[in-house]
This record gives structure tokens, sequence and C-alpha cells, in this order.
């Protein structure tokens, strides 16, 4: 077979060393612009132990590169002038110049031909052979040649980030924060030599813009850096340059990564951030994924790349969800900063939701549990609950523990009621209970164990005298049913649905006031609002009428009782809305994102709430209850110790 | 989990003779339910008429349309045409209903597809509402969710490995969960064989998927060709939670359908 490979980059070197390797009689070639000592950047990182399978693809080249290897253990967060130090993350680093070289000569022991300082400007001189292989980086030519086959989506990452050296060894994988007057400057700094060090650092726009980066030169931007870092390196340590410009993050994914002869594989198929794990490694794992089955699928070109795709997209495509969620978080970190050290590290290692408490647990049993005791409120004790069952006070209420159910008796510390219409005719369907029908309170009546009912006190505006929710939502009963339906303005919810009237605000606050009045009689010690949905008080906040949502709550707050805790259900897309209504005396926001209006698109994967709920929480400054795919105990842990919510509510079995 | 298999309605050199004598012997070897699939610009039978066919030939087996594109029809046609299949086959119909995938279908009936979500979730709200309604689910991804949360008894997935239907059975439930609806939805999945003449199976499948590029390779190369991976499949769909599986054939003769059932049962 013949087979030309554009770019040698370790994905294309790699590629080149596993096909010889299977068979010799290929005929290898790899074409590169720059010349075999040209490197940029500074060294290549490894995350997650695990290269077994570069072991089984090649075991020379294994061997080469990891006695090379830099590799450490625990992982530092500086953060606030304090280091927090977490151990089980196994990484390794190796000079992106010195891997180059290992695989060029053992690329060059097994017989392939490496050409180097040849630009390619068409593909079509490298057309004539079996197999045209595209390892050309995130800028690649090949991916644009065939755009209209592998259809690629790109995009770019708001925050700007460069890449630096350093002229010592850091001990460990460390990132830093550090807040300068221009904004805030981060680095992930990881060893890869015993005398260097790799710097990424990374900036928001706007800090860039402050700090006048955007008009200085390489050497300038070097200096300013340095000198923000200082104290981070000591004394006499310098930082590195190396064609280093401020930019963004390019993404990169293609529906394809094949067509006839052309494949493409690496950076120039997908990128994903260097915050999560590192491109070369899917590179490399491209190279070992595609030699396998080039060699299993001999005759059969076109099996072979479609068996290869099927087996990376897969497993490209998480990880770049993974690496979104985790750029984004570096992009909006300073939204925890009023974090306490050991919170905002917790929160760091469980940015995405690849890692849970148990997994930290496993990875660092003592930091786990040295983040419970504080977690559980510090105070001297060695041993604490998991976060999921450590109480929570609100006012005077005390939750035995932070899940939130919808039935009594099922062990939750909080449970929470389907809407409750204040009114006949702020009923969802004939099925609503009705403020008038409540039963007294069941807490402290035999049920022990602290579960609290919150009562969540609502009107389903447009949204009302629907058919039960056992046939399906917002079905309209027969039209001789049906009863009024009020809302901010005369529009129906969906296009089958019935057209309301606008209602009048007035009469509507006297009858939560009521409601609220009447619920406290029957003994229940928390009340919600609800807010949410596209029911009528979010129908006024769709329309920014925050006015009347705003008078009605201050009603209800005040009559009800300055010690006991008052809750809202409401979207977080409007944080303003949200801080008004903390300083209404809220104390506790449901955050539900889902049907405010009919055609609205909820993305339902895993602890999808979790994030809404974290940018309300540490946006407002208000406690919160997650809502959204959150199935299990651990991902209640680890919400709840990451400060992303205060409760969750739990999915049943 | 229930085992259905599905109707040779689109595959090449399918006629009524086979159709009749594989919905027959499918319910023999105890297939829980016949499920068709839905094209008009291909050449394959129209799913209500299929179904049709087969509702007289068998007594038990449920008939699943995975999935109708809905938008094609009228509302009040295909309310009507549900209907007399549901008392023709004594309830036995099972309604999917989704978007479909190609804009050719649209054009060749002369539908607007810009408007297709929301025609879908009009034309469910009005057969969810007569009380003559067959049980409805939905296919499709990102709003399909809350379509079959909203509107329907479960979600039908579009095929592929389980994993892939895990992921997507964990956002039916989610959008379940937040629909407030009770219980949990009813989950379909779907797959394809060919137990011997593995290459016609996959002519096939990459013609009739010819429309979506490369992707039509990769669900050739998916295609379930061993009574192994028949088996493996099977059990990665039930361990996901998956209620009803109906697998497809892509080769059309009755031999398939036997090794098919053997392959399940062993």
């Amino acid at each position: 077979m013949k087979v030309n490979i554009l770019g040698a980059g370790p994905a294309g070197l790699y590629l080149a060393i596993l096909l010889k390797q299977s068979d010799r009689r290929h005929q290898v070639q790899v074409v590169e612009r720059n010349a075999p000592d040209a490197t940029f950047g500074f060294g290549v990182v490894f995350s997650e132990g695990s290269l077994d399978e570069l072991e089984r693809a090649d075991y020379e080249s294994y061997i080469a590169i990891t006695e090379s290897f830099a590799s450490w253990n625990p992982l530092d967060v500086r953060y606030r002038g304090t280091l927090t130090r977490i151990r089980g993350n196994v990484f390794s680093g190796i000079a992106r110049e010195e891997l180059l070289r290992l695989l060029q000569d053992r690329a060059d022991r097994l017989g392939v031909e490496l050409v180097f300082e040849r630009e390619v400007r068409s593909l079509d001189p490298y057309l004539d052979a079996d197999l045209v292989v595209g390892a050309d980086g995130a800028n690649s030519l090949t991916r644009r040649t065939y755009a209209d086959r592998f259809r690629p989506e790109l995009g770019q990452h708001p925050a700007k980030y460069a890449w630096f050296g350093a002229d010592f060894a850091f001990p460990v994988f460390t990132y830093i924060f550090k807040e300068t007057r221009w904004g805030l400057f981060q680095a992930h700094c990881y060893p890869y030599a015993v005398d260097r060090s790799t710097m990424v650092v990374l900036i928001s726009e706007a800090t860039w813009r402050n700090a006048g980066l955007d008009e200085m030169s390489e050497q300038e931007s070097l200096e300013l850096t340095q000198a923000v870092f200082q104290d981070d390196l000591g004394e006499g340590r310098r930082m590195l340059g190396n064609r280093s410009l401020w930019i963004n993050f390019p993404w990169i994914s293609c529906a394809s990564w094949h067509s006839g002869p052309v494949v493409i594989m690496g950076d120039a198929a997908h990128t994903a951030h260097f915050s999560i794990g590192s491109g070369t490694k899917l590179a490399l794992e491209d190279a070992i994924a595609l030699a396998r089955a080039l060699a299993r699928w001999k005759d059969d070109r076109e099996a072979a790349l479609t068996e290869f795709e099927m087996e990376r997209q897969p497993v490209v495509e998480r990880l770049q969800e993974a690496s979104r969620v985790s750029a984004d978080y570096f992009a909006s970190v300073q939204r925890y900063f009023r974090f306490q050290p050991p919170q905002f590290a917790y929160q760091l290692m469980t940015r995405t939701p690849r890692i849970t408490h148990n997994n930290l647990t496993a990875r660092d049993p003592q930091f786990v549990r040295e983040f419970e005791t504080w977690f559980a409120g510090g105070d001297g004790r060695l041993v604490a609950p998991p976060p999921a069952f450590t109480p929570l006070q609100l006012r005077e209420v005390v939750l035995a523990n932070r899940i939130v159910l919808t039935r009594t008796g099922q062990g939750a510390g909080l449970v929470v009621t389907s809407l409750v219409g204040v009114t006949p005719e702020g009923r969802i369907d004939p099925e609503t209970v009705l403020v008038s029908d409540l039963a007294p309170s069941p807490t402290g009546r035999g049920r022990g164990g602290g579960e609290e009912v919150m009562i969540s006190l609502g009107h389903a505006g447009a949204r009302g005298a629907m058919r039960p929710r056992s046939l399906g939502l917002d079905l309209p009963l027969p039209e001789a049913e049906r009863w009024p339906l009020v809302s901010a303005s005369a529009r129906a919810y969906a296009p089958w649905t019935p057209v309301p009237s606008e209602a009048d605000p007035a009469p509507l606050i006297d009858q939560f006031v009521a409601a609220a009045r009447r619920v406290r009689e029957l003994g229940y010690r928390l009340l919600e609002l609800d807010f949410s949905r596209g029911y009528l008080i979010d129908s006024f906040l769709l329309e920014d009428r925050l006015d009347f949502p705003l008078q009605l709550l201050e009603a209800v707050r005040d009559v009800w009782p300055a010690d006991l805790p008052l809750g809202v259900a409401c979207s977080s897309d409007s944080l303003e809305a949200v801080r008004a209504f903390k300083a209404a005396g809220v104390d506790l926001v449901r955050v539900l994102n889902g049907q405010r209006t009919w055609d609205a698109r909820t993305e339902y994967g895993r602890m999808y709430g979790a994030a809404a709920s974290d940018r309300v929480r540490n946006e407002c400054g208000v406690q919160t209850i997650a809502f959204g795919q959150i199935t299990t105990v651990d991902e209640v842990n680890t919400i709840v110790a990451a400060g992303r919510a205060d409760l969750c509510m739990l999915d049943p079995l | 989990m229930k085992v259905g298999v599905g109707l040779p309605t689109s595959t090449p050199g399918h006629d009524r003779e086979l159709l009749l004598r594989w919905a027959r012997r499918a319910e023999e070897l105890g297939f829980s339910s016949l499920g068709v699939v839905d094209r008009v610009v291909y050449d394959c039978w129209e799913p209500i008429s299929a179904l049709t066919l087969a509702a007289e030939v068998t007594e038990q087996a449920r008939l699943a349309t995975m999935i109708l594109i809905g938008p094609l029809r009228t509302t009040a046609e295909l309310a009507s045409q549900a209907a007399e299949l549901q008392e023709l086959s004594a309830g036995r119909l099972v309604l999917g209903l989704g978007i479909g995938a190609r804009h050719d279908d649209y054009q060749a009936k002369g539908v607007d597809p810009s408007r297709r979500g929301r025609a879908l979730s009009e034309q469910l709200a009005e057969l969810r509402m007569d009380p003559a309604s067959p049980p409805l689910l939905v296919g499709g991804g990102g709003p399909a969710f809350l379509r079959a949360a909203r509107f329907a008894d479960g979600y039908v997935h579009g095929g592929g490995p389980p994993r892939a239907f895990a992921g997507a059975a964990a956002r039916a439930r989610a959008a379940w969960r937040e629909a407030e609806r009770p219980g949990s939805p009813q989950l379909w999945g779907q797959g394809y064989f060919a137990l011997g003449d593995a290459q016609r199976g996959a002519d096939y499948l990459r013609d009739y998927y010819a429309f979506t590029g490369g992707f039509a390779e990769r669900i050739a190369a998916a295609n379930l060709t061993s009574p192994r991976a028949v088996k493996d499949f099977v059990r990665g769909y039930e361990e996901e939670g998956c209620d009803e599986l109906v697998l497809f054939p892509t080769v059309s003769h009755p031999a398939q359908l036997e090794r098919l059932a053997e392959a399940v049962a062993a």
C-alpha cells in the first residue's frame, strides 16, 4: 500500500510508524513544511496516565517516550494566596521537541520516507496513493480542500491564551489564579524536563485589552506576564517565549473524516480544549485506531476508514463536549472567587461531569475527607457525612439533608409539591391541588427525620384548563369543561391552546397573600412561589414586566413569618430578576428553565440543570435547588459540594 | 424487553406474498410487534397500508410505525387512517411519529419542511385529544424528547449501538420528569440485521441512506450480520432499559426471519 501523510506532527509520524511496523512493504511518505528540529510550544502533557494503548501499539516508541517523561501525581491549586494540593491525578510531560525527535528516529529506522521543508499548496500531487492522510493540524489544507465532504464546524472560544515556558520545573501540575488591576490571569503549568515547564496563560479579552497586550510586542507581553506571575515563579526565575501569540482557541469538529482515499486525523479533524487533555494524546489514539482498522480490512479501504471513524468519533465527541464545559469553566471562574479554597479546588476538579464525588474520593480520599469535614462546618471534627447528607439551615428551618423529592416518606430533606393552585382558575388541570384542599403539614407528627414540606403556590395562567398529566402536557380540556384563563397578555401558550384574557394584577396579589396565610395556618414552614415555566407570573417576566411579580413577592413576604424561608421557582434567564427577588426577601431559588414557551428547547443531558443553578447561585448569591437529570446520590454530592446548588431534586429510580 | 421484527416493505424485492408470509410467520415465532418505516421518495410501501395487510393475517402482534412522517399527511387523513387500522386490528396499532430526515419527501408531497416541527406538534396535540387515538410514540432528537413527553406514551429511538440508545433514553426520561408525567415513558429501539447475505444487506442500507453522505457507510457497517452480533445487541438494549426492540430486515427473504428468531432465542 502506498500512503502519503501530510504533516509530521505526532499524529502523522505515529501513524507512519504503526503502518510500517505492521507491514514493512507499505510505502509510507510523510511530508512536512518545517525543518525536523523546528518546534513550537514547549512541553506536551498527557493526563490520566493510561498510555497502555501506546505500549501495545508500538513498544519501542512507547519505551523511548515514557523514559523521557516527567511524571507527577499531585496537582496544585494556587488561589488567593493559598495552596491546595490534590493527589491521585497522574500526569506526564515531555518536551514536544523530544517527542518529535523520538518519533522521527523510530520512523526513520522503520524505513518511512520523511520529507521536511516541503510546503504543500495543493493535494493534487499526493493523490496518486492508496491512502492520503491529512495530519496537517488545526489549519489543515486537507480539511479545507474537502470541506464539502468533511463538513467542518469551526468556532472560537472567546478567551485569549498563549503558550509560555519557564526556566525551571514546577514541582507538580499547577493552576495559578492571579488577580491583577487589569483582570484575572490564569496559568496552567506543568513540568516536562528537569529544568523546564510549560505555562499556558489564559485571560479574558477584556483583560487582554486592559493590560494593553493587544498592542504589545512579543517581548513586552512576555515581560508583563512574567511580572504578573513572578511571586509564583520565585525570585530570579524567568518565563520563556516562543512565538507566543494571544489567540482564541479554535473549535474544530467534522461530520465526516474520510472521503475516497483521503482521511483526516488529529487536530485536522477535531480539537479539544487544552484545559482537559491533550490534543497529542487524541492524535496518537487516532493513529492507533486508523492503523488497526487498515490492518483488519486489508483489501477494503472504505470499510477500514468507516470503522476508524465509527470507533473514534464517539470518543472524540465526548471529550470535546467535556472540553467545552471545561473551557467555559475557566472563562467564568471568577464567579467562584467568593469560595473558600477547599471548595474552589473541589469545583475545579469536578468542572466537567466526568469527575464526581466518588471519582475524586478514589483519587484522593484524604482531600475528600478533609473537604467533607470543612463542608460540615469545620469545628475540629475528624469525620463528617458526605455533602448530600449535611444539614442545611434556611432561616430557622434546618433540613436534614440536601435531597429534594416530590413525595414524603422517602428520605428527602425537603419535599416540594407540584403547583398548588391559589384559586380554582389558577389550576393547571382538574387534578391540581388547591390551597383550600391542602391537608395540614405532616411534619413533626411521627414522621421524624426532619423532612420538611415546601408548598409551591402558583397560578397556571395560559397553561390552565388542561387535561390531566396522565394523558399529556398542555392538552386543553374540551371547551365545555374549561374555566376562564388569564395571562400577562392575551396570547396563547401554544398554537393549539386557547387564548387567555389579560390578567388584572391587583386581586391576584390578594389571592396569593390569602393562600400564603392559609399555608402557614396549616403548619407548613416552607413556601415557594412558582414564577416559572410560562405560568401566570412567568408570563409577566417573559414580557420583562418585573413590577407585578415583585409586588406580589413583597406582599407575600410581609405575611410570611420572618423566621421562615421563602422560595421562588424561576428560570436563570434573567439574573437581574433573581437579584431583585433576593432583595425582596427570597431565600431559596429552584432553578427551572424548561417550558417557558411551548417551543423552548432544553438539552436534557446528564445533570443538565446544574449549570443554570450554578449561575444563579454564584452570580446572585442566593441558595438554590438544582433540577434536571440528577439521578444518583453521587451526583448530588458533587453538585452540592462544588457549590453549584444547595439542594438537588433527585429523579426517582 | 420485548423483541419485534420489521416488515420487509422497503428492502429490494419486497412483495405482497413475502409480506403476508413474513407477518404470519413472525407472529408464530413469537415476535411481539411488526414494524414499518416511512419514505416517500423510495421504492417502498406506505406504512399504514402495509400494516393493514399484516393485520389481516395476524392476531396478537402489535403493529408499529417507526416512524411515520407525520407532517406529510393532513391530521384528518392520518387520524382516520389510524382509527380504521386500529379497528381492523382490534387495537394493535402503535403510531410512532417523527419529522423524518429527508427534505425530498416533503418536496414530493408539496409540504413546506421549514414548519415541520411545529406541524408535528400540532398534529400530535390533535391526535392525542381524539378519544379514538392509538398509543403514540415520538421519534427524533433535540425537540423530540419534550414532544414525546408532552403528547405521547413514549419515545422511539432511531437506531445505533446500545450506548447511543442509552443516551437518548436518559434524555427521554429526563423530559418526562420535567413534564411531570406520571410513571415512565415507553422506550422503543431499533436495529438492522442481515443473517447471511451481508453484502446485499449492506448494499440496501447504503442505498437507503445515501442521502446522509458518509453516514450511510456507518449504518451499513453497523448492520447485525451474525447471531452473536444480534445477541449482543439485544442484550445491550435490554440492559439499557429498552421496552421493545424492533429488528428490521435488510434482505427480502423469509429465511432471514427464521435465522433472526433462532439468534434471539439462543
